[in-house]
């Protein structure tokens, strides 16, 4: 039988393969640590037999639709990095897995599902959050992909639902060696992280907030300043405005709020209060009649500023800004001063912060994008904290060693070799 | 794309084209270009030591109040690339882009010498933010700058920045790629203009002193990917990719290239908008951050580059004859020119150029011989760091 002993919503779940129609194809996975099979209802018809001796065998059986109790299920991009066409813009890209590109003028473009992640947890915090996210349909995926794609599941706290392309479906079937060391490499990620359950628990620490509902008309602006933003490295709390307590700006420098509809007055209290403590409150026209006294008229090309107690209000001059330039704006304004996270060296890398819960500890997760060798050299990490050891982890790599730190004012370099696909850092003040 | 005239390229009958093209425009001023005496001093570090070295420097170059005292100072600096670039764990200052720790000893200096502004410009890849705010994300403090004098600002030059108006600068004798280039008034509203370059080889130039370091004068909102068709754009993004390649024209508010028709080639015409760059707006004093820097290339993106310790500082008051002593502390010849180092594609394939230097000295700008140059201070044969002896023996994309 397959192991039963875990809540389905901690159970490594599989995507089943198309190519998978006859039930002995069971035997691939039994004895593993899966235990959740997601089979959709279109092709539940064909797959009866497959079901019933899944169910048989112990297998809990889902589908994207009617996720296990205790579980939300997010759909999100592959992810990766590719080439990026006129600033700003991703190229149009190709079936075949993405490559970034090298030079000084190629911005890679980053497909993270880390900020969906961030708000399904916001949205629904007593569920474990599944990131379905498949290949492309045709693409060939290298074997460090599968491991990015759990590795950027598991950095925001989500858990990725496994997901083959068909060559590797079809090398497991067929017994092929290099299948077979690919599933062994996707398993030991996903132990990987189970293993390392207490850091789920580890708050994110973030000195940029954006407030919306996410949704209906404020969907793709909320959503992709989330997405920007984490891409850029500099991570924002998530605060639905419905919950937004007094509280939830604390430690924040700057807080956006873009929606469109102004605030209702309880919120507007709460967003002024902010401001006038010494916050940036970057609001956009529909916001109404701007708090404070104008300062400095065209002093920005997107912005107004206004003056109010020890912070200020920036007032976006459009009614729908540009996210590309949003997320680059924010931390201009507040001041790249107080950047909490700077990385160097991994152009197509995203970092992920979190603290322990008693706060003498940090963790700091590292995901490259990249899937091509360009800047595979060492890396350093910037963290606006001080602390003085640090210890290294990596999925499928050696024993965790430590690294080699350098605190200064109050912020530590960490010097780490290259990192192709995933990176832990504990660190102990 | 190779720039060398092939036997096929000739049958093809494209001989005369191809080899006016890459003749360009003849200018002839170089008999006439002036000279001027350039310093060179060992300076292993960026310590205490820096200071000293830096004064006897510009003392043997005649002294520095008289060339600022109660002047507006310019000081394009070199920040190429994105910030996020490191070779290996070193921070750019140490490799590719100069030391804000000279930056700031020159400016110190300057304020001493009298200085009543000092201006510190870049145009920083991609950003239309203040010049500051990128300092910052590269772990630099840029009140150590602006604290190391008085009236020191800082300008962002990729942009209108603080200016009302672009000002117009154009090139002696018409130029050889564009006529005249539109920059930020801190070009213009300065009576001193300083070019802090780092010593360098460049893949699409040969090298990369104290005349390839005001490339990065031309604002992206005009000479960059993001340009409007129009007008500058004041958003601006990207690098200034199209000034390599020529696939299109900077905005209609800005003066088209002089012939269109001319090669599409970085390593024709990146030499000469330098070359136009530093005929337009005169550079008074050249200085060239030898103390740290990398070989192999301009910055991290170039494969194989390492760093270096040449322990040099190099000044002068001629752009072209200051490049032309650097070169020869680098171990190359300054009187080389297209298909020789370091104007061969750094000797592994990447495109070769022409030499920026001549095609300046044509200009009239200044001298390259060095039989016409006096150098004081350390002699090159003992400032030699001979980047030359660094190249890598086998081609890398032949």
């Amino acid at each position: 039988m397959q192991k039963t002993d875990r809540e389905s919503s901690s159970m490594i779940a599989l995507r089943w393969p198309d190519e998978w129609v006859q039930a002995p194809a069971l035997d691939l996975i039994k004895g593993t640590a899966v235990g959740c099979l997601l089979i959709n209802a279109e092709a539940r018809s064909r797959l009866g037999a497959v079901m019933a001796r899944a169910e048989a065998e112990g297998f809990k059986l889902a589908d994207t639709a009617t996720p296990p109790p205790g579980v939300s299920i997010v759909k999100a991009d592959w992810p990766g990095a590719r080439p990026m066409g006129r600033p700003g813009q991703a190229s149009a890209g190709s079936a075949r897995e993405p490559a970034i590109s090298a030079g000084p003028t190629g911005e890679p473009w980053v497909d993270s599902l880390g900020w969906v992640v961030q708000l399904a947890r916001v949205r629904t915090p007593q569920n474990r959050v599944w990131v379905d996210a498949q290949p492309a349909a045709g693409a060939v995926v290298r074997p460090d992909a599968y491991l990015r794609a759990a590795a950027d599941a598991a950095a925001n706290g989500g858990r990725w639902i496994v997901s083959m392309d068909k060559n590797l479906a079809a090398g497991l079937q067929a017994r092929k060696s290099d299948a077979i060391e690919t599933w062994r490499r996707i398993l030991r990620a996903c132990d990987f992280f189970d293993s390392h359950t207490a850091w789920r628990d580890y708050a994110r620490v973030a000195r940029l907030a954006v407030v919306s509902d996410f949704s209906g008309e404020n969907e793709f602006l909320g959503q992709e300043i989330l997405n920007l933003a984490t891409r850029n490295n500099q991570p924002c709390h998530v605060l639905e405005k419905a919950k937004l307590s007094d509280t939830a700006l604390r430690g924040v420098r700057g807080a956006i709020y873009l929606d469109q509809e102004p605030p209702a007055p309880e919120l507007r209290r709460k967003l002024l209060a902010y401001a006038g403590s010494g916050g940036l409150l970057v609001v956009g026209p529909k916001w109404g009649k701007p708090e404070g006294t104008l300062s400095t008229p065209d002093a920005h090309a997107r912005f107004s500023f206004y003056s109010l107690g020890k912070g200020k209000l920036a007032v976006a001059k459009e009614a729908d800004p540009d996210p590309y330039f949003l997320v680059k704006d924010v931390p201009a304004l507040v001041s790249h001063r107080y950047d909490l996270l700077r990385l160097f060296s991994a152009n197509a890398g995203i970092l992920y912060y979190t603290v322990a819960p008693a706060g003498n500890a940090g963790l700091v997760q590292l995901v490259n994008y990249a899937s091509s060798s360009f800047g595979a050299g060492p890396i350093t990490v910037r963290i606006a904290e001080p602390y003085r050891t640090a210890r290294l982890r990596t999925i499928d790599g050696p024993e965790p060693g430590n690294v080699e730190i350098a605190s200064k004012q109050g912020a530590s370099q960490l010097f780490l070799p290259a990192i192709p696909v995933y990176a832990a850092v504990e660190l102990g003040a | 794309m190779s720039t060398q005239c092939t036997r096929r390229g000739l049958l093809l009958g494209g001989a005369a084209a191809f080899g006016a093209g890459l003749t360009g425009r003849p200018f002839g001023y170089a008999a006439t270009a002036p000279s001027a005496r350039v310093a060179i001093a060992r300076c292993p570090a960026y310590g205490a030591e820096m200071l000293p070295a830096l004064t006897r420097l510009f003392d043997q170059l005649g002294g520095l109040e008289g060339l600022v005292k109660e002047k507006t100072v310019a000081i394009k600096i070199n920040m190429v690339g994105q910030v996020y670039y490191r070779v290996g764990h070193l921070p750019p200052e140490d490799t590719y882009w100069t030391n804000p720790l000279l930056i700031g000893a020159v400016v110190h200096l300057m304020g001493k010498a009298g200085a009543h502004r000092i201006r510190v410009l870049e145009g920083a890849w991609s950003s239309g933010d203040p010049l500051e705010e990128y300092m910052l994300q590269a772990n630099w403090e840029p009140r150590d700058i602006l604290n190391a004098a008085s009236n020191v600002e800082f300008e962002n030059t990729n942009c209108l920045g603080r200016g009302k108006k672009y000002a117009r600068f154009p090139v002696p004798h018409g130029g050889h790629m564009f006529p005249a280039y539109d920059l930020n008034h801190s070009y213009q509203d300065c009576d001193v203009f300083v070019s802090m370059g780092k010593l360098k080889e460049h893949a699409t130039a040969g090298v990369t002193l104290s005349e390839k370091n005001c490339f990065g004068a031309t604002p992206i909102s005009i000479y960059g990917e993001g340009a409007g068709v129009d007008e500058p754009n004041e958003n601006p993004v990207g690098g200034r990719t199209f000034m390599h390649s020529g696939h299109r024209q900077p905005p209609k508010s800005a003066l088209p290239e002089n012939n269109p028709g001319s090669p599409r080639q970085g390593g024709y015409r990146i030499p000469r908008i330098v070359a136009d760059i530093v005929a337009a707006r005169p550079v008074h004093l050249a200085i060239v951050d030898g103390i740290k820097s990398m070989a192999g290339g301009e910055g991290p993106w170039i494969p194989s580059v390492k760093p270096v310790n040449p322990g040099i500082l190099i000044a002068g008051t001629n752009c072209v004859s200051t490049d032309a002593v650097a070169m020869a502390v680098m171990g190359f010849d300054p009187m080389a020119d297209r298909g020789s180092p370091p104007f061969d594609g750094l000797g592994f394939g990447f495109e070769t150029c022409d030499s920026t230097l001549r095609l300046a000295e044509e200009l009239g700008v200044g001298t390259r011989d060095l039989k016409r140059i006096e150098v004081i201070g350390t002699p090159i044969r003992e400032a030699l760091f001979s980047y030359a002896a660094l190249r890598p023996k086998t081609p890398l994309f032949r």
